[in-house]
């Protein structure tokens, strides 16, 4: 790839163009391993997603108002009014949902391939660290539309950061910016969507992405073995590899606007801070842990929904063998595949708890640790105290509204 | 549900004469709400169960719920907040 002669040479008589155009250069055609195949695309399209959302929140931010007065009246006339609002919207929220989905993806396939292992542990440690900033700008964006919905489970999720010793009701008054979630909040809330969350993203981002070109991707060979990457079966960045993300990027562009047609984004109520309705649930990807909590007191519940990530965080400096191959790291996979069954079966157990479904016919009401209570054909809910979560409850349509 | 000094409260008669609580449920803060059915008071959120002492029944939270004086003057039912 060149430049046109007339600008290249108006370059040229100012910058050391040659640096610049060799950079560009290596790094357009480098040399990728043998193993890159789809799976090595889900980083990208968690970019792309990260992308989508700058652009479509930007777009949001024009007609949205962070106030209680007018934040809900706002996305309503985003959703209603506005041209094409609620396309915006929707690529904003599904695009929220599918990046988190994506990113998670990205680590599995790091993770089952050994990629985190010397030398690339900071790469990994960055990339939970991204991990952690994606879910935590859903839980800021949650509350914007300051809808029943949103209040409620910021309400719960910032009670929560409550019970830490010591320093718990300081993080909560910070979060919250008093007593109760109010309008404070919501400004608190907004200004780390828009401004402190988005930098702190991009900043590590482009570490993540500078350590990973420096270092090159990871093949499947042992730690302190990784051969050069032999130039004649290796995959060039462009144009295999990037056509190969081409493909992908269509057909997640296909996924995200049917997402956004068949289940539009709903508004829902306007927060009534007196009114608590029920069925509050967290978005799905905090669902696994609001099931754990419910096993625990609220501190060792707190401890012990800290040990996943934290276990994340460290595991490149836990796991320490040389070999990449699955096949050949058996405790650690199983680990792995343990750890995502447990994820997706709280998951599934915080979907269902303190909901009413019929199987067979039969009706069962499932109280808030998700064990199913058989109903009498026709009848209420018996007020049953001993399963705690005794209550009737059409099923979980209030969950996951964005 | 009454509104006192900004806090959802809770008023009931009970045979004994009026009783006010805080309707912020000790466990993470969502509304309680009378249930006459059932006769109690719970919280639509992890299904905690306060009787009419508001002590807890069942369910998660960890203390009972704060309990506002209450007075009647010619016939109007007042909450005292401190």
């Amino acid at each position: 790839m060149s430049l046109p002669p007339k600008i290249r040479r108006w370059l040229a008589e100012r910058y050391d163009i040659d640096v610049a155009e060799k950079f560009v250069d290596g790094q357009l055609h480098k040399p990728l391993p043998q193993e890159t195949g789809f799976w090595h695309t889900f980083g990208s399209l968690s970019l792309y997603l990260f992308l989508n959302q700058v652009v479509t929140g930007i777009l949001l931010m024009i007609y949205y108002r962070p106030t209680t007065n007018t934040a809900f009246e706002s996305i309503r006339f985003i959703m209603t009014k506005a041209e094409f609002g609620w396309l915006i919207r929707g690529l904003h929220a599904w695009g929220a949902t599918l990046m988190i989905l994506c990113v998670l993806v990205h680590m599995m396939r790091t993770y089952f391939m050994g990629a985190y292992k010397k030398p690339r542990e900071l790469t990994w440690v960055l990339g939970v660290l991204i991990f952690g900033c994606t879910v935590t700008f859903g839980f800021t964006g949650y509350l914007l539309p300051w809808n029943q919905l949103s209040y409620w489970a910021t309400t719960v999720g910032t009670e929560i950061s409550g019970a830490i010793p010591v320093v718990g009701n300081y993080i909560k008054l910070l979060l919250r910016g008093g007593e109760g979630v109010s309008g404070e909040t919501l400004a608190r809330f907004y200004v780390l969507h828009v401004v402190v969350l988005p930098w702190v993203l991009t900043t590590l981002i482009v570490t993540h992405l500078f350590l990973m070109r420096v270092q090159g991707l990871a093949t499947m060979e042992r730690v302190g073995e990784e051969k050069p990457t032999d130039k004649k079966h290796a995959v060039p960045f462009f144009p295999d590899h990037v056509l190969k993300e081409g493909v992908v990027f269509c057909a997640l562009i296909g996924v995200l606007v049917t997402l956004i047609v068949l289940w539009p984004v709903e508004l829902g109520v306007k927060a009534d801070p007196f009114v608590t309705p029920e069925g509050i649930k967290p978005e799905w990807y905090f669902l696994p842990t609001y099931q754990l909590l419910k096993y625990f007191p609220k501190l060792l519940g707190i401890f012990v929904s800290l040990i996943p990530p934290l276990l994340l965080l460290l595991w490149p400096f836990l796991d320490r063998g040389r070999e990449r191959h699955p096949k050949k790291r058996p405790v650690a996979v199983t680990i792995g595949i343990l750890g995502l069954f447990l994820a997706i079966l709280f998951g599934v157990l915080g979907h269902f708890s303190e909901t009413t479904i019929t199987w067979h016919e039969q009706r069962y009401q499932l109280d808030m640790y998700a064990v199913p209570h058989r109903l009498p054909a026709g009848g209420e809910a018996a007020p049953n105290r001993a399963t705690k979560g005794a209550k009737s409850r059409e099923s979980n349509s209030q969950s996951a509204n964005h | 549900m009454v509104a006192v000094s900004g806090h959802p409260v809770l008023v009931f008669r009970t045979p004994q004469g009026f009783r006010a609580f805080s309707a912020i449920c000790s466990h993470l803060g969502c509304i309680v709400a009378w249930n006459e059915a059932h006769h109690d008071i719970e919280c639509p959120c992890h299904a905690g169960v306060f009787d009419t002492n508001g002590k807890v029944v069942s369910g998660p939270p960890p203390r009972p719920l704060s309990e506002y004086s209450v007075v009647v003057v010619n016939g109007e039912v007042m909450v005292k907040t401190a």
